[in-house]
């Protein structure tokens, strides 16, 4: 090949110049003195987590010495073999022999940067680029299977007993063409001098083979013109680095292999050094971004902030005004909960459904666009677009060979990621139907045209829906709107209703939002210039990526009032107070991180609060304005665990609390009644010189917060709202003037709070003996609750009961769970009632 | 040409496999005599099944995929003199496959079928092929991998005529394991004819009345309004496609009729006079079995959908077959809406794999002819006249096609299409006509749109029927003319749905 610079420089010897370069390369990756660059310490990270390829930076090497650089992209024959030569030598010399095992393995030289007048496209990829170095990029349009080939053999002649060893080259291997002479592809029969010799596979050496097929991506193609393509090879670690579909970035060699004379013309391929995937926006692989020391650290630390869980949710898509729980619910959904698979073959969903209904113009589709690029692996469809085969499996039949095949669907590609659906309702009956199974079992199974499989795809759902007639009518039940069936809305495990109010203050804030975005530049442009395409050329070959490895990713975005107004999580106090918001690159992070490292379990606490929530929503009779989104099953027990495994991964603990099961309690809440939990706008005491002083609270929330919660587990103030809210759910069949007082706007009701919060206390601890009209008063008032309250079951916790029978109680009056404990089984012994375990049973 | 007809020609030699038994013929013999053949461009044989290797034959054709990968070459007569090989001279040059042209008429220069129809079974190409021609289903057509020694610039689906050397070549491979290379045939272009308009040769008005008359006999009865619509969706075609509208100067049109029969010499009459033109049989089974818009599915290899037509192709569109309906599945659908885009948007999808599909512009005639009401969007419905008191009129026994396709294609032209204008006061005339049938429509939202569809349905009217006037000016009169026969239509059509 074109091998004429070696030709020219033919008085000296090819392999003393090899050597001579091979000094020269090792020098270079040896140099620990630049600031830019330290390839030993890359090295020894390769050798870690036992890759074969060593990314260099070509424009480190450029700073070197430009004739290197400029051979390698020119003559890439000559130079690429001495550079994987250094590689090894400095392998061998920093390589820790208990550590690392490097027998057997060959070591290559990967390179990125800038390639200038080397960089194409398949188009203009000419014949005067045979032999050099190339970047080019393009779709993945084709992948042939992984053959091994050989490159050396080793034979045995049982006569003689020696081993005779040959090597094999052919066109898909970088080398000189002096160590290219003498080479065949005939595996000899005999040694030479008839005695036959016999293969030994076993100590022969194989690698990896395939060959794939880029095309042009589309948007670069001139108008009018066909996409054009062009065949890569790739070797030993590149191999199966790419799929069907991807677009890449790509570094190699473009060679022409064989032909010239004769009918066949000339196959030229690329040689593959460098495959970059590209973002995976398309749906392409799970390309996970590296994790400095420093970026977990930033995590680590971030994680300690109370408000994490509100810092994180509020960096979501800041283009988005309001919409908090949803963004809420997508931080859950991409954290996900934890899955788990039993022993007997039961596997229970970790990934969090969410689906949104809502008014047309209120950003689903948006937050579907965000989920789509956060993500690391996304797949959108929308209803209209995809069928249900579509979005399962197909079996296909091979148009070649007649065979019949799987075509996995997109929630099958989707394994481990996010499905999003857009335009659920237009999806057609039979199509959703064939998602069922997905949604639960997690699997798809096939059973047609004599293929029978079950296929994983353990994704996550999160589609949006407009209300039936387009506008959500919210005189009719939620069940009118949504139209679809229950069996599908208990997949999901978060229904959020977005309607799109007409309320002037909110109204006034979003088109501020709203006009703020487009009031925004970006950098550098002028007022009334067009915005910057994101289409530009990658020049840099590789260079996001590498960056994001080698700098830091910045924690914070510059907050900039015109993209980020609707963000309110701020940190610092009084003057020094400042909005916050993460930037996405460190969301992605710390997501990736969280999501893989953080496997959180079940406390009892937060256990104890999962069921008394589960079991208050579902025997609640509701009052006459609330409606459940959705419906109410066993599913939103395992929502709640959901989602507050999910929380709790936020907090990156390994423990899922009770304040996890409040959050979670707290969306599903909203998302079923759309009840928003009160502003604590409430007064507090605070003791100065002696006087208590009344404080509006309302502005010092964070700091009190901060203050009150950062010591970890669940504060009282929080204990309290939470038995308040369950009460108040009690409460809600009976509304009127016997309602407990609650969270009052005065500082009266505070101090009978706590008075309640003592005397429930000391109630605790007495659990002695009860006097006789306490008796008779919680008879009496025991009647009261079983005619009014429980109905003609007559059964119920003693946990619940407790807050029913203290209901519009006075604080000197109230029972504690001992001395109702006590009275209950003063009654049981009485046979008023039947009291076993905690459970009262009326007679 | 940057590369010389001499290095063509080596090159040609030099990659052309001989038979064992036949010696190959020097350079310098090739080349004395391609280039006396050259002298005379019109004396080339037209490439045929029954070419000789190594001949210089002329092949017009339409280029069906361009997106084969620029191939590499070392020409021919790089190593002569020295037995090594001078790598630095390797060359690139442009292959595409290229077809004959789909519905080209014999009659026509561009109509190239070389060989007898019975023939067909012994020339079949190879299987990798099959699927490459738009309207062959079996690999009987005429096709070429067409080498260019030049930096050309291919579109698919364009018109070019080559002069070249046939040889036989492998075909460029989707991966290189592929290794049982099928040898196809390939041209190696010494010259691209440049395609040159028609003269317009002054017509007179009596070749348009002549032509009319002959139309109307491909209808049973003879019907001159219908005639006078098949002219004018004959002489349409987009001449401007402003962004986000559908483009301008297009006219399909619906024929209705009760009885295929009325019809029947549709066909017949319309390739008498023009070329190329490809009916369309809508059946049920077509619509699942065939496949419409251009697609590469796995190989890199672009298969040729029925779509892939030649520009200003008439597409003849017959929806008897599609009896009583049926259940049209995915593909069905698909289908149908390829070909719903390509008569209306004049666009043609190229589907490739996980990207959306490219839209290269058409120019495609569309012409419906039914028993009902299309399901394609057609611009004007003429049912048939349904009453055949007026087929008095005589058909000339000897009608003179070649002045009727020297009109045709002088008026369909380019340059008679760019004459078109509208002169200000015929453009406030239809302005003050419009508002008067805005305000005389009544209130109802039905008439309001109908007044709008009726403007803008006569105004493509107007546009064609003034381009097949020598001056193509939209004068008063032709406007008047267009209204005239919108309307007549448009009582038919009224008769139609009364009678129906």
């Amino acid at each position: 090949m074109a091998e004429f610079s070696t030709q020219d420089a033919a008085p000296i010897l090819a392999d003393d110049l090899m050597r001579d370069r091979a000094r020269q390369f090792v020098e270079f990756l040896d140099d620990e003195t630049q600031t830019n660059y330290n390839y030993r310490e890359a090295i020894r990270r390769m050798l870690d987590i036992e890759q074969v390829r060593l990314i260099v930076n070509l424009d480190d090497l450029r700073d070197y010495d430009r004739t290197y650089a400029d051979g390698i992209l020119l003559e890439p024959m000559a130079y690429l073999p001495a550079f994987d030569a250094a590689l090894l030598q400095l392998v061998q010399a920093i390589h820790d022999p208990i550590k690392h095992r490097i027998a057997g393995n060959e070591y290559y030289v990967g390179l990125r940067g800038s390639f200038g007048q080397q960089h194409c496209n398949p188009r203009t990829l000419r014949s005067h680029q045979i032999g050099k170095m190339v970047s080019l990029e393009g779709i993945v349009t084709r992948c042939s299977l992984v053959r091994p080939k050989m490159l050396k053999s080793i034979h045995y002649a049982p006569k003689t007993q020696k081993f005779h060893s040959r090597s094999y080259h052919d066109a898909t291997i970088i080398a000189p063409s002096s160590t290219l002479t003498g080479s065949t592809t005939v595996i000899p029969q005999d040694d030479g001098e008839g005695n036959p010799l016999l293969m030994e596979y076993g100590l022969s050496t194989f690698r990896d083979h395939q060959t794939i097929n880029i095309q042009e991506m589309p948007e670069r193609a001139p108008a009018g013109q066909l996409p054009r393509g062009v065949e890569v090879v790739l070797a030993d670690d590149l191999v199966d680095c790419c799929k069907p579909g991807d677009r890449i970035q790509m570094v190699g060699v473009f060679k022409s292999s064989g032909g010239g004379q004769g009918a066949r013309g000339f196959s030229t391929s690329i040689i593959a050094n460098n495959v970059i995937l590209l973002s995976s926006k398309q749906g392409g692989g799970i390309a996970q971004s590296p994790l400095t020391d420093t970026d977990i650290r930033n995590i680590n630390k971030l994680s300690k902030r109370r408000n994490i869980f509100n810092l994180l949710s509020q960096s979501l898509a800041p283009s988005i005004y309001g919409s908090d729980h949803i963004k809420q619910a997508i931080l859950l959904l991409l954290l996900g909960g934890e899955e788990k698979n039993l022993k007997n073959g039961a596997h229970i969903r970790g990934d969090i459904n969410v689906l949104m209904v809502g008014d047309p113009s209120t950003a689903k589709s948006q937050m579907l666009r965000f989920v789509l690029n956060t993500a690391p692996l996304a797949i959108a469809t929308t209803g209209r677009g995809s069928s249900g085969v579509g979005l399962t499996a197909a079996v296909t039949t091979d148009k070649d060979t007649g065979e019949r095949r799987l075509e996995a669907g997109a929630m099958v590609l989707a394994d481990r990621g996010v499905v999003c659906i857009d335009e659920f309702d237009k999806m057609s009956e039979v199509d959703r139907v064939a998602i069922h199974e997905v949604m639960e079992q997690q699997t798809v199974t096939i059973a047609k045209a004599g293929i029978h499989t079950s296929l994983n795809a353990r994704c996550s759902v999160i589609a949006a829906a407009n209300p039936i007639y387009g506008q959500y009518d919210v005189h009719k039940d939620p069940h009118r709107n949504i139209a679809l069936p229950d069996s599908l809305l208990s997949r999901f495990d978060l229904l959020f209703v977005v309607t799109d109010d007409t309320d002037e203050q909110r109204d006034r804030a979003i088109s501020e939002h709203v006009l703020r975005m487009h009031r925004y530049l970006q950098p550098g442009v002028e007022e009334g210039q067009p915005p910057v395409e994101n289409l530009v050329q990658h020049l840099d070959v590789g260079g996001e990526e590498a960056e994001s490895r080698t700098t830091e990713t910045p924690v914070f975005e510059k907050f900039n009032p015109l993209l980020h107004g609707g963000v309110t999580t701020s940190s610092g106090r009084g003057a020094n107070k400042k909005k916050e918001v993460l930037s996405i690159a460190f969301v992605k992070k710390y997501i990736q991180y969280a999501k893989n490292r953080c496997h959180p379990v079940l406390t009892k606490a937060a256990a104890d609060w999962i069921v008394s929530v589960y079991s208050g929503l579902r025997n609640d009779d509701l009052a006459g304005n609330q409606k459940k989104t959705s419906p109410l099953t066993a599913r939103t027990l395992e929502t709640l665990i959901r989602l507050s495994t999910a929380h709790a991964k936020a907090r990156l603990s390994t423990n899922v609390d009770e304040r996890d099961a409040i959050a979670a309690e707290e969306i599903l809440r909203f998302a079923l009644f759309k009840e928003v939990v009160r502003p604590e706008r409430r007064k507090k005491r605070k003791l100065v010189n002696g006087q208590s002083i009344e404080v509006d609270a309302d502005e010092e929330e964070e700091d009190v917060e901060e203050e009150g919660e950062e010591e970890g587990g669940v504060s009282d103030e929080q204990r309290r709202r939470a038995q308040e809210k369950s009460r108040r759910l009690e409460g809600d069949g009976q509304p009127g003037p016997s309602r407990q007082p609650v969270q009052g706007d005065d500082a009266e009701d505070d101090v009978d709070m706590d008075g309640a919060e003592a005397a429930l206390a000391q109630d605790e601890l007495s659990t002695t003996d009860i006097s006789a009209e306490r008796l008779d008063m919680f008879q009496s008032r025991l009647d009261h609750v079983f005619t009014t309250s429980l109905g003609a079951d007559g059964i119920v916790e003693m946990t619940e009961l407790v807050p029913m029978i203290n209901e519009g109680l006075t604080n000197e009056d109230m029972f504690g769970t001992g001395e109702a404990r006590v009275a209950l089984e003063k009654m049981g012994e009485r046979n008023m009632i039947m009291f076993s375990e905690g459970t009262v049973y009326k007679l | 040409m940057s590369a010389t007809l001499h290095s063509i020609l080596s090159t040609a030699l030099a990659e052309h496999d001989f038979p064992q038994n036949v010696l190959p013929p020097t350079i310098d013999e090739l080349h004395s005599r391609i280039s006396a053949q050259l002298q005379d461009e019109d004396a080339i044989l037209p490439y045929s099944h029954d070419s000789r290797q190594m001949a210089l034959v002329s092949f017009r054709c339409m280029l069906q995929d361009t997106g084969y990968p620029t191939e590499v070459y070392l020409p021919g007569d790089a190593n002569s003199g020295s037995p090594e090989t001078d790598w630095t001279r390797l060359r690139e040059r442009v292959t595409a496959w290229a077809v004959e042209i789909p519905g080209a008429q014999d009659w026509s220069s561009d109509g190239q079928r070389g060989l007898a129809k019975e023939d067909v079974t012994s020339h079949i190409l190879s299987s990798r092929v099959r699927d490459k021609s738009p309207i062959a289903e079996h690999g009987d057509y005429l096709g070429a991998l067409i080498k260019i020694y030049d930096d050309a610039s291919l579109k698919p689906a364009t018109i070019h005529h080559f002069i070249g050397i046939l040889s036989a070549s492998p075909l460029p491979t989707a991966l290189a394991e592929d290794e049982n290379d099928t040898m196809v045939p390939s041209i190696h272009v010494v010259r691209i004819v440049p395609s040159v308009d028609p003269l317009i040769s002054e017509t007179s008005e009596d070749t348009r009345d002549a032509l009319l008359t002959y139309l109307s006999s491909a209808f049973q009865p003879p019907d001159r309004l219908a005639a006078i619509f098949l002219l004018l969706a004959l002489l349409s075609g987009p001449t401007a496609r402003p962004p986000g509208m559908e483009p301008l100067g297009t006219l399909c049109v619906n024929f209705i009729r009760s009885h295929p029969a009325s019809t029947a010499k549709l066909a017949t009459v319309i390739s008498s006079v023009w070329s190329p033109v490809v009916s369309l049989n809508l059946s049920i089974s077509m619509l699942h079995s065939s496949t419409f818009s251009p697609a590469a599915t796995e190989s890199s290899s672009l298969a040729a959908g029925k779509l892939q037509l030649a520009p200003r192709t008439v597409l003849v569109v017959n929806e008897d077959d599609m009896g009583q309906g049926g259940e049209l599945n995915e593909k069905a659908l698909h289908n149908m809406k390829a070909l719903a885009v390509c008569l209306s948007e004049q666009v043609v999808h190229y589907e490739y794999p996980y990207i959306d599909p490219l839209r290269m512009d058409c120019s495609i005639k569309g012409i419906i002819v039914g028993e009902g009401k299309s399901l394609l969007p057609a611009d004007v419905t003429v049912p048939l006249n349904l009453d055949d008191a007026s087929s008095t009129s005589v058909t000339d026994p000897s009608p003179d096609l070649e002045t009727f396709r020297q009109y045709l294609a002088a008026h369909s032209s380019a340059s008679q299409t760019s004459k078109f204008n509208m002169p200000d006061e015929v453009a406030q005339m239809v302005q003050d006509e419009f508002v008067r049938d805005r305000r005389d429509a009544g209130t109802a939202a039905d008439d309001w749109t109908r007044a709008e569809a009726n403007l803008k349905r006569r105004m493509r009217i107007a546009r064609v029927l003034a381009v097949s006037y020598p001056g193509a000016k939209l004068t008063k009169a032709i406007w008047a003319e267009a209204v005239a026969i919108d309307v007549a239509v448009q009582r038919r059509l009224t008769q139609y749905k009364a009678s129906s």
